[in-house]
């Protein structure tokens, strides 16, 4: 009996990257299944390169009848793909809009256009369209794809029971409130907005600290954050952390005392369900996916009026019972998240598409 | 702000408290630390331009200027960037076709990254010069507009000294 294949396509890959994770726990539950899979990317982070291969070794095989394909930004790598004989299984996980970047990085702009473009042009070699949300889901339907399902970002719980990094823990669990954002540090995450937040919430409480923890991206916009943090006199409480360790990661959402995202597009927004994983209380600004990710269990917000919103962290931070009901409902809604529930999924597309028994 | 400003911001499902609930509590608080003298600040934001003023019919104004001013902020981010890799002949070469198009395409991302770094530059310089035109010709609109009205008032004193000078008589 031969093997079944079913590898995996990705433009980049890097270490704590949503995608990146989702593509290493869709080949764990290939390889569970007997399946041969392997990830192929164009872009690879030399943490990876024993995991991942590059794409140009890339050869479809005879026992091959599908291929995977993640998208989620225009590349070059995305026309070749959809030149390939086999009929793909795209996974898609949203393409930030262009705007955020027209008027700080023409590369970046052109970039997501020519995602957007790609997206229309891979409906052709497509035979399932899985979005990693309801929220993509509805774009794939809105670029013409006819057969479509959700397949959400996973929470690997092993990843996630790790032990605190004790140093981050006497540095900063002092007792001034903490408040937590996790994403590479880019415009449309709006972290910018969460710095004008800590400077209202600080009046209210002087100890208050805002922990920025993601990757730097866009240095334009690394500099304008470090002049508006220098000029509202912030240099001691908003803590820029760069890319940091899954057990570092971990940590900084144990010493959180609540996340709160301005982010203004998200796709699916796996640190909303880190959070919920983690115990700890979400107040988001309701934007892209974010309402659909979050459900009815944490707090949302429809406008950045940053005055209000300071009260609002304050009042969360000050009321133990409605923390606690807010973490509970978050609790219960993140079991739809964990891999054994989205495994289930998978397998039932795979059985969808006669890759495995019903 | 208003309560209902505040609730139709805020969502909230939770079986003890409501929206209403902390619209109620927020404004309460607003207005407490307004009266410590806290006041309210507006920020800058991120790669934000003014918006381009419109000429008015009711101020004079030069056509020239909103000509320039148009444009500019109409072509300040228009920088093209995509790389252009059309088939050539060279690269249908069986196998070496394909090694061409990947050194083609890495020289030619390589191109784009450093070119890139200078356009990002250039492209802050422009965010800055439209948003000051837009901004200067914005105090201009309001500066004309205050004049104009300033121009009535004398207007009117004058009149009013004439007529003042003419019972007088």
């Amino acid at each position: 009996v031969k093997q079944p294949v079913l590898h995996q396509v990705i433009v980049g890959t890097a270490p704590g990257d949503a995608i990146t994770a989702q593509a290493f726990a869709i080949r764990s539950w290939l390889h569970e299944l007997g399946f041969h899979s392997e990830i192929f990317a164009k872009y690879i982070h030399q943490a990876l390169e024993s995991e991942v291969r590059p794409f140009v070794t890339y050869r479809p095989a005879r026992a091959e009848s599908f291929l995977i394909f993640h998208h989620s930004i225009g590349s070059s790598l995305v026309e070749e793909v959809a030149q390939l004989p086999l009929p793909l299984i795209l996974v898609y996980h949203n393409i930030t809009p262009a705007e955020f970047f027209a008027d700080v990085d023409p590369v970046w702009k052109q970039r997501m256009l020519l995602g957007r473009q790609q997206l229309q042009r891979l409906q052709a070699s497509t035979h399932l369209g899985l979005a990693d949300s309801f929220y993509n889901e509805e774009e794939l339907r809105a670029s013409g794809y006819q057969e479509t399902g959700v397949l959400p970002i996973v929470v690997e719980e092993s990843e996630y029971n790790l032990p605190n990094n004790e140093g981050l823990v006497a540095r900063y669990r002092d007792g001034g409130p903490n408040l937590l954002f996790v994403g590479k540090v880019a415009p449309h995450k709006k972290q910018e907005d969460l710095i004008k937040l800590l400077y209202y919430y600080r009046r209210i409480q002087p100890g208050a600290r805002l922990l920025l923890v993601g990757d730097k991206w866009l240095p334009g916009y690394d500099e304008w954050l470090a002049d508006l943090i220098a000029n509202l006199g912030l240099q001691q409480s908003v803590v820029l952390t760069g890319r940091v360790s899954q057990q570092d990661m971990v940590t900084y959402y144990r010493i959180a005392d609540l996340y709160v995202s301005m982010s203004e597009h998200e796709g699916f927004g796996k640190p909303l369900i880190e959070s919920m994983y983690l115990g700890l209380p979400i107040l988001a600004y309701a934007s892209a996916a974010v309402p659909l990710t979050v459900g009815q269990t944490g707090l949302l917000f429809h406008q950045k009026n940053f005055e209000v919103l300071a009260e609002l962290v304050d009042i969360v931070m000050c009321d133990p019972g409605l923390r606690a009901r807010i973490i509970e409902r978050q609790r219960q809604r993140v079991q739809m998240y964990l891999a054994s529930e989205v495994r289930q999924t998978f397998l039932s597309y795979l059985a969808q598409l006669s890759l495995v028994e019903k | 702000m208003s309560d209902s400003e505040i609730i139709e911001f805020i969502e909230i499902h939770d079986p003890q408290v409501t929206a209403t609930m902390l619209a109620g509590e927020i404004r309460a608080r607003v207005q407490q630390r307004r009266q410590l003298g806290k006041p309210h600040v507006d920020f800058p934001t991120y790669g934000a331009v003014t918006a381009c003023p419109e000429a008015s019919q009711e101020l004079p104004f030069r056509p020239n200027l909103f000509h320039h001013l148009r444009q500019a902020n109409r072509s300040y981010n228009r920088i093209e960037t995509a790389t252009v890799l059309a088939p050539s002949p060279a690269t249908q070469v069986p196998v070496l076709g394909r090694l061409w198009s990947l050194i083609r395409e890495q020289a030619h991302s390589l191109v784009l990254f450093y070119v890139n770094r200078a356009t990002v530059e250039q492209l802050k310089i422009n965010r800055h010069l439209v948003s000051v035109a837009n901004e200067l010709t914005i105090m201009l609109q309001e500066q004309q507009a205050t004049t104009g009205r300033l121009q009535q008032e004398i207007e009117m004193l004058r009149e009013q000294v004439e007529r003042q000078k003419e019972e007088g008589k």
